[in-house]
Order: C-alpha cells, then structure tokens, then sequence
C-alpha cells in the first residue's frame, strides 16, 4: 500500500504513514463540517454517490476512510441532534475543535428585509453562524452553484435575497467580502455545479488534502471544476451529445439565466456549450510549506 | 406538572424541520410543525418560458429530482394535450422506480435506523445488533452496503438522464435521450445486482417468497421461520421497532391519498382525465373505510394560520397565489398552506399508495393496527421487492418495443392550464401551470410534504403530522427518542416544501 507523505499538513509533524486496513483505526487527519442553507439537498445527494456509465463510484464514505477525515456532522447522516450540532460548533469557534473543511450547500439567505430570518438555525439566522464558521475553517468550499453564486434561489426576483458565500452572481462579495481568505490564506473555493459530482467534490478535497498547488479561475472554482458530464478527454459540456438537451451553463455565475434555457438537440456536433475561455485566468495559489498557507504566485 | 412547550430541531430529514410540542406531564396535547428555510420557487417561475420548468422544477428536490422533472413534464403535456412516445413513459417510469428504490434504503438505513442506536436503548437485547447493523455515520453493515448499492442502482437513471440529480432528459411529447440494447444491458445487470443484495442482507428470502406474504400472520409465521429471516434487516427491524411500540404510535390521519403510481403506457394519452395507472389512483376515506376515485378538482388550500394574504376559505391551485404577508403576531404561524382533499386532512406517503392500490400485506396490517409508525416504515422495506420486479418487467418490455419513437415533438399551446401528478417516494405530488401568451402566468407545487406538514385549517384542524404527535409519551423530555421515530417515519422532505413555515419565538424555549 502507498505511503503518504503528510509533512505538508498544517496540523502535523512531518510523518509517514503506511495506508493499510487499519487506517480507519487511527486517529482522524482532519475535519469536515457540512451545513445546507437555501439548498435542496442536490450536493448531500450526489456525494452519497451516482455511478454508471461514464461515471464512477467516488462517494463520502470511500472518501472518508480512504483519507482519514472525521465527519463533524452532516445535517442527513449524523446521529448527533441540531441542538448537539451547538455545542460542537461552539467548540470550533472557540478553538478547540480544528476545522478543515467547511463544506456549504446551497445559497446564502439574508431575507426578510436583510434579516436573514427565512434560513435559521438555533433561532439565528444560519448566515451568521456560517459567517462565523468560516473564520475558522481552513478551507471553505462552496458546494454547487447556489453556494457558490447564489444560483436558482438568487433568480430574478430573488425571493429570500440570496447570495453565494463570496459572489453574487458574476459580482464579487456575497456573505464574504472579495478580499476574505480562510486560514490557509485561500479564499472561497467555489465548486459550481447544478449539482456538483462527488468526483469534482471528493478530487477536489483529496488535491488540498495532499497539499497540491491549486489552481482558481478567475471565478475562484479550482481547475477540478468542469462542465457537466465532461471528463479529461472530453471537457466540453456533454449534455447535447450524450442526453440530447443543449447546454444550460449550470456551472456559470449567471445560472440560472434570465432567457428560456431548454433546447432540445439533434445535431450535437453544431452545439456551442457554456464557454468559459474567458474566465479561465487562472491564479495559481501554492501552499507554503512551513507555515500551511497558500498564498498567490 | 404543568403543561410546557419543548421545542426540537430535527435532522436526518432532508431540510430543516422544527417541531414544538405542548406537553402535560410527559403526554403530547397539542403540535406544531415548522420549517425553517424558503426559497420561493413559485415566485421564480412567474414569466419564463414553460420549459424552464424542466430545468428549474428539479432542483425544488435533490432526493426527488426525478419525481420533480416528470410533474413538470406532466403539467406541460395536460396543458398542451400532447400525446407521450409510450416508450417514453417506460424510460420514464424506469428512471422514477429506481429513485423510489434508492430513496427508501437511504432513508430506512441512513435516516430512521440510526435511531436505533441512540444511548437510551442501551440496555436492549438487540442493541449490539443495531449498532453492528444501522450506527451512523457508515460504521453499521447495512449503512455502507447501502451506500454501495443505492449509489449502483441510480445507474439506470445515468444511462437515461447523464446525471442524478438534477437532469433534463424528460420534455413534452417524450425524453431527448436515445434508447439503445446497451443501455438496457446496463440496466438489467444493475437491477439483479441490487435485487441480489436485497433479498441477502435486507429480506433474508428470496423476492418471490417475500411475495407470497398476504398477510399479517403469513409475515410473522415467516418471521419465525428462519433465523436468516429472524436477523435479516426487515426482521430485526420489525422485532425491535414492534418492541419498543411503534406499532402503536404516530397514527395521525386516517384519510389516505394517492394519485397513482406509474403511469401504463399505452393508456396515458390526451385527453388524460384518467389517471391510467399500474397502481392505481384513489382516497381511502378514513370515516366510511371506504375507497373513493381520485380527482384534483377537491383539492383546496386554506391560509387562515399561513402567512399570505388570506382568502377567505379554500381555493383550488390553479386560483391560489403566493403572496407572503409575515405576521409575527397574528394566530398565523407558518408560510405553508394548509392542503384539504374534500375538505379532509389526509396522509400521503408510500402507506396511502399501498393500501390505495390494495396491497394485501399493508391493507392486512393497516385493518389490524391501523395508520402508526412502524408500518410507515415497514411499507418502505417491502414495497422495493415489487418495484424491483416491475423495473425488470419495464426494462423486457423496452427491449420489445426497441425501435419505437421515444418522442413525439408537441404543438406548443399560448394560453393553456395543465396540471402534472406523480408519485415521489414519500407520495403524489402535483404541479399545476398556468399559460398565458406562451408565458407561466402561476405555477403552484404541492409536495406530499406540503399536504403531510400543513398547519392547521380555516376550522382549525390539525395537519397529519401535527396529529401523529398527540398523545405521544416522551419518558425524557431533554431526549425525545419517542418523536424522533413518529418524524422520521414520515420521511419528511423539506427542501421540497416551497412554501416557508416559521415559528413564533416568543412563547416557546429550546430544550
């Protein structure tokens, strides 16, 4: 079995650890915490897993064990209650419990009238406590397109006021300010999608895992983020060649768009998909070593 | 002891529920049910294009995409009256029976199991075997061996629609994937697969003796038979929820609802005013014990304790609007409407289709025992074994018909009414359009949660759940396992609930 060399890690010693059996004997690595706000759940969904043709089985649980991280809660598989959830999240913002990733499903709500009032949790606004939160993760990552952009729920007239957690749309600032970095100095990591595979989630968190210089685009979504049903050798949106419906940019800031968005497809090869070309500048955020933090360049 | 509100945060539903109970000594008196999060889809429809239905309706649901997508679709085709490739339905029914399938083992193993293995049950006999079967997060067999499963069976829904959730291969008149022998090759191999494991780790028997079971007392005649019946998942299931008596709790309303179950293929065409389905539409009236046809006109939304702006009474969805009026301190409280089916409360939910459509096993134990939490659950063990076989039965008849259309192109119509039924995993859920000058002029969903969470009507009635609550006894109030199993039972879904329910924080505390 391989060996992982973890001396990059933030939070340990240099060590070598053999990846056998009993990995899931051991301590956990690292954390993750998920929370839902204007969500349907899509991402919670898919990460569970979906696998056929052209698809392979990346889910949580392989995920989870394969990596060592502890889940800290999950709003559909823990056994813990919202009113444990309390305590623990207490715990991280107070610092004794480490966060690694924070993972955010679905838009952020601020109505009614900015009081964030349609989205709570213990009474609150769950807004806040993410805003809180998210100061003590080391990575931040927007699950789907909602989280990330606003998405369905942000659709003209915007309802409940949503947002993304650090864009509104295709505008920089959300519950985030532009210039907001979590503790590994990146800012949000925006896995846009309607929903996202759990490949694109489960990569992207095994990459950072590994401490790998990540790549964002120009919307902050790493380089792991692609068109729907696209893959290495075919990175184009697949949705007119293999369903037979036309591209509808899930992946875009400005999902859902404002003109009618379904198209039925019989020459596929003549299709225009989502192009993003021009907002692939990427940023290349390398990791430092001895401090943990990704910084620019 | 007086009378006291506790209040309670749910998870393991999908969405965000909170429950506030009015308790005397340790007996439930009163319930409310409240969500916590909106998002207003009805109001993000107004205007658009009626195919945005089929992109935007999905995402009402994460867990029932599908189910979503064929509503739309539905409303779509009564509006325009277009006729449906019945290849097209077979696709489509495909695609929907293998949701059904992988809600009802997520749910049973990762949602309603786990509580099981909560602390208070620590000294019972079979709590090792609990534990070692359902402990959540993934540790127990049955939680893991569902995730292997559960994730393999959405195959089908991949060969057809590319992705789950959220795809858009149904449309008007048919789907726009095309249909080959390899995509059925992939799907019978997918189906055996997960019968396979069903009939090993859940039923502990094979599908076709689980079948022959009409009864209350064949099932525990069988139950007794084996031990790898007696320790299957369905066996441990029943011997350590009856013995803990859920049999005995959660009856709520004893009106069962269902618009049909999969749609028969050669029969649902225009003018569609027959829900022509395998199991077949009805409303089982509580009051007479008797079975009555299903139609849509007797649905009626009351909003005296909603937040909108009132009408008087009820009004049918096609007149119903959504107009938020948040009223903190008015008796309002909540953003759902209350539901009423000829002006009853009833319950959906894959109970009110089974015994609808007269399953013998649940209509034996539903006439023995009645409408409680341990059947809820029960009918989502048992109803997979058929929708497996009826899956298998689908995919032979695709491959019959091989070379037929999968869609006939519609006649779009400007001005035009339709209104969409399918049965979700957690019950019939409808969708109704309204099109003005090629434009969604209103578009309303009811969710089998809307009608199952609704709060209480112009005459005060309590919705299903909120009923299921009332004389519930909770032996610790600071730990109410005891509602935890009534909820979870129902297998709520509220990100589905368009609608927004609040709570009044000033006359209750969290526990």
């Amino acid at each position: 079995m391989s060996a992982i060399s973890l001396d990059c890690h933030p939070h340990l010693n240099a060590a070598s650890i053999s990846h056998d059996e009993e990995a899931s004997c051991l301590e956990p690595l690292s954390t993750l915490l998920w929370l839902e706000c204007g969500s349907c759940s899509g991402e919670s969904m898919a990460i569970l897993g979906a696998e056929g043709p052209g698809r392979e089985g990346y889910n949580l649980l392989d995920f989870l064990e394969n990596n060592q991280v502890q889940l800290l809660w999950h709003p559909s598989l823990s056994l813990e209650s919202p009113k444990q959830l309390q305590t623990l999240i207490a715990r991280i913002l107070n610092g004794q419990q480490d966060l690694t990733f924070l993972c955010v499903e679905g838009s952020i709500i601020n109505g009614p009238n900015g009081t964030g009032m349609f989205d709570t949790l213990h009474g609150q606004p769950k807004r806040d406590i993410i805003r809180a939160l998210c100061d003590r993760a080391d990575f931040v990552l927007a699950m789907g397109t909602c989280a990330s952009f606003g998405g369905i729920p942000a659709a003209p007239p915007n309802p409940t006021e949503s947002t993304g957690l650090q864009f509104q749309n295709d505008n920089h600032g959300g519950l985030l300010d532009q210039d907001w970095r979590s503790r590994s100095g990146l800012p949000v990591l925006n896995l846009s999608g309607c929903p996202v595979d759990a490949a694109t989630m489960i990569k992207t968190m095994s990459w950072i895992l590994k401490g790998m210089p990540l790549e964002l685009d120009v919307r902050n979504r790493p380089f792991t983020v692609g068109p729907c049903l696209s893959d290495t050798l075919h990175p184009k949106c697949g949705t007119s060649e293999k369903v037979g419906y036309s591209c509808y940019g899930c992946i875009s800031a400005k999902f859902p768009l404002s003109k009618a968005m379904f198209r039925q497809v019989e020459h596929p090869e003549k299709e225009k998909p989502f192009d993003r070309t021009s907002e692939q500048t990427y940023i290349n955020y390398r990791r430092a070593i001895q401090t943990g933090v990704f910084s620019c360049g | 002891m007086a009378k006291q509100i506790i209040q309670m945060e749910m998870n393991r539903v999908e969405g965000d529920l909170e429950i506030k109970l009015e308790v005397d000594d340790h007996t439930v008196t009163d319930a409310w049910c409240v969500g916590t999060m909106f998002r207003g889809f009805e109001q993000i429809m107004l205007g658009r294009d009626p195919n945005d239905a089929l992109i935007i309706c999905p995402r009402i649901c994460g867990i029932c995409s599908t189910s979503q997508l064929y509503a739309a679709t539905s409303a779509l085709e009564v509006a325009y009256q277009a006729p449906v490739a019945p290849n097209a339905i077979r696709i489509r029914n495909l695609c929907l029976m293998a949701e059904s399938v992988m809600s009802d083992a997520r749910h049973t193993f990762l949602m309603f199991a786990p509580d099981f293995c909560d602390e208070v049950y620590r000294s019972h006999e079979l709590y090792e075997q609990m534990l070692e079967l359902f402990e959540p997060p993934f540790k127990g067999s049955l939680a893991r061996q569902t995730i292997q499963f559960s994730k393999q069976v959405l195959g089908i829904v991949i060969a057809f629609g590319g992705q789950w959730p959220h795809s858009t291969y149904m449309a008007p008149g048919g789907v726009t994937c095309t249909l080959n022998k390899l995509k059925l090759v992939e799907c019978l191999s997918v189906i055996e697969s997960y019968i396979g494991w069903y009939e090993k780790a859940v039923l502990g028997c094979l599908s076709e003796r689980w079948l022959t079971l009409q009864n209350a007392a064949d099932f525990f005649a069988w139950l007794d038979e084996t031990d790898s019946h007696q320790n299957s998942a369905v066996g441990l299931f029943t011997r350590f929820g009856r013995s803990i008596g859920l049999h005995r709790t959660g009856k709520g309303s004893g009106n069962l609802l269902s618009s049909g179950c999969y749609y028969d293929s050669d029969k649902w065409q225009p003018p569609f005013t027959e829900a022509a389905c395998l199991q077949p539409a009805g409303f089982f009236n509580g009051e007479t014990n008797e079975l009555e046809t299903f139609s849509q006109a007797h649905i009626s939304e009351h909003l005296r304790y909603s937040w909108f702006v009132d009408h008087v009474g009820g009004r049918h969805p096609f007149d119903s609007e959504t107009k938020p009026d948040y009223r903190p301190d008015s008796e309002a409280y909540s953003f759902a409407k209350a539901t009423r089916y000829k002006d009853q409360v009833v319950q959906l939910g894959p109970l009110a289709d089974l015994v609808v459509a007269g399953d013998p096993l649940i209509t034996s134990f539903y006439q023995a025992e009645g409408s409680n939490t341990w059947l809820r659950q029960f009918c989502r063990l048992h109803r997979p074994v058929s929708v497996l076989q009826q899956m298998h039965k689908t995919v032979n008849e695709l491959i019959q018909h091989l070379g037929e259309p999968t869609f006939i192109k519609p006649t779009p119509v400007l001005d035009a009414d339709g209104c969409g039924f399918i049965n979700a995993a957690r019950g019939s859920l409808g969708h109704w359009v309204k099109i003005r000058k090629g434009k969604i002029a209103n578009y309303q969903v009811i969710t089998p949660t809307t009608w199952n969470a609704s709060p209480r009507d112009s005459e005060g009635r309590r919705g299903h759940w909120e009923e299921s609550f009332i004389g519930l006894e909770i032996k610790d109030l600071a730990n109410p396992i005891e509602l935890c199993h009534v909820v979870r039972s129902h297998d709520a879904c509220l990100v589905c609930t368009v609608h927004f329910l609040n709570r009044d924080s000033k006359r209750s505390f969290s526990i």
